[in-house]
């Protein structure tokens, strides 16, 4: 197996709230990037979660998206995938013009907070050179 | 910079770091509450507390204190030494 | 530039491991900061088509101020910590760097308070700044 985006995590549904998306989504404990990350104790890498978040915006808003200003990204608990793979991310989009104004809650199993995230993302354009 | 002047602008800073209204924050308010910090903001407060008044806190200063109003007496010592 | 450490010695600093080290050279070193480089491959885990996205440069900021953290212990003969993200903020993107490029940050320690080190960096590509942020690391000790 290879570690990609598509082998670290799946989302299992997506629930469509009057003011936000949530998507539960399911960690795999066996995605190779845990052999680095780290050694002696697993623990989801904190840019994984940023990347799932702008997965699930992109596929809010149908585009790929470029994270062009992250104001903050706050990880407030471990995520350890081999106790703790489901998870929940509570997403915000508010567009506006060309800009994707994003906030994202991410919440274990716990019921725990573990990322909050605010940040400005853009559509991405090919093959920039 | 006497006790009045430096309570107006330790709440000015903090206002403006946290995003609250100064009218929030009152002597016996508790710090935590009010600013909303959590277990990532302590070293912001001890940027903001050096850098604005050139002291030099320690974390384990100030994760103790709980109101305002301590915080005044706790910093006031600190800059009426200097 | 030659490095202080690179290649394969970077990982007698930090606690990560393959396929996720994104950092291949510690150029400088002082109290206060230090200046890391990365040479961006098609086989990185973060390049997506012709580019590194920008979570690849901000675990290559993490890393680079792991790498800071690392070889100050290496210096005074201590064990090094595993280094976890506790915040990115103002993360500032002006261009993604492409596969063949060579990425060199400069991270400074600003504060540090009970475990958990506030952190600026700045990435550059042939002199110019790619990415700014500000960053907070937390040390668990391995």
């Amino acid at each position: 197996m290879v570690a990609t985006l598509d082998t670290y995590f799946e989302v299992e549904n997506i629930i469509q709230l009057p003011d936000s998306v949530v998507f539960n989504v399911r960690l795999n404990p066996y995605c190779p990037i845990y052999e680095g990350h780290f050694p002696a104790r697993h623990i989801a890498p904190g840019v994984c979660q940023i990347e799932m978040i702008r997965k699930c915006a992109e596929q809010i808003c149908g585009k790929r998206l470029i994270i062009n200003y992250l104001k903050q990204c706050k990880f407030l608990k471990l995520i350890t995938p081999d106790t703790h793979s489901h998870l929940k991310i509570i997403l915000n989009v508010s567009p506006a013009e060309n800009i994707y104004h994003v906030k994202a809650d991410i919440i274990d199993n716990d019921n725990e907070l573990c990322v909050n995230l605010t940040a400005e993302m853009t559509p991405q354009t090919f093959n920039e050179n | 910079m006497n006790r009045e002047e430096f309570i107006e602008k330790i709440n000015k800073v903090l206002a403006e770091e946290f995003e609250v209204e100064i009218s929030d924050i009152q002597p016996d308010a508790n710090i935590k509450e009010t600013l909303q910090l959590d277990s990532l903001s302590l070293v912001d407060m001890v940027a903001l507390i050096e850098e604005t008044f050139g002291v030099t806190v320690k974390g384990t200063d100030i994760v103790n204190i709980k109101t305002f109003g301590a915080l005044y007496d706790f910093l006031y010592e600190k800059i009426d030494k200097n | 530039m030659f490095p202080l450490k690179k290649g394969k010695e970077i990982e007698t600093l930090i606690a990560q491991r393959e396929p996720i080290v994104m950092v291949d050279a510690l150029y400088d070193y002082a109290e206060n900061e230090a200046d890391t480089g990365l040479t961006i491959t098609q086989e990185n885990l973060f390049c997506d088509g012709q580019q590194l996205t920008e979570t690849g440069l901000i675990e290559h900021i993490a890393q680079s101020a792991s790498v800071f953290v690392g070889y100050k212990a290496w210096l005074a003969g201590k064990p090094i910590a595993m280094g976890y993200i506790g915040e990115v903020k103002k993360f500032k993107l002006n261009t993604l760097p492409k596969i063949g490029q060579e990425i060199q940050t400069k991270v400074k320690l600003l504060h540090e308070v009970m475990g958990l080190l506030l952190m600026e960096a700045q990435t550059f590509v042939n002199g110019q700044m790619i990415v700014n942020c500000q960053m907070k690391l937390f040390l668990n000790p391995a």
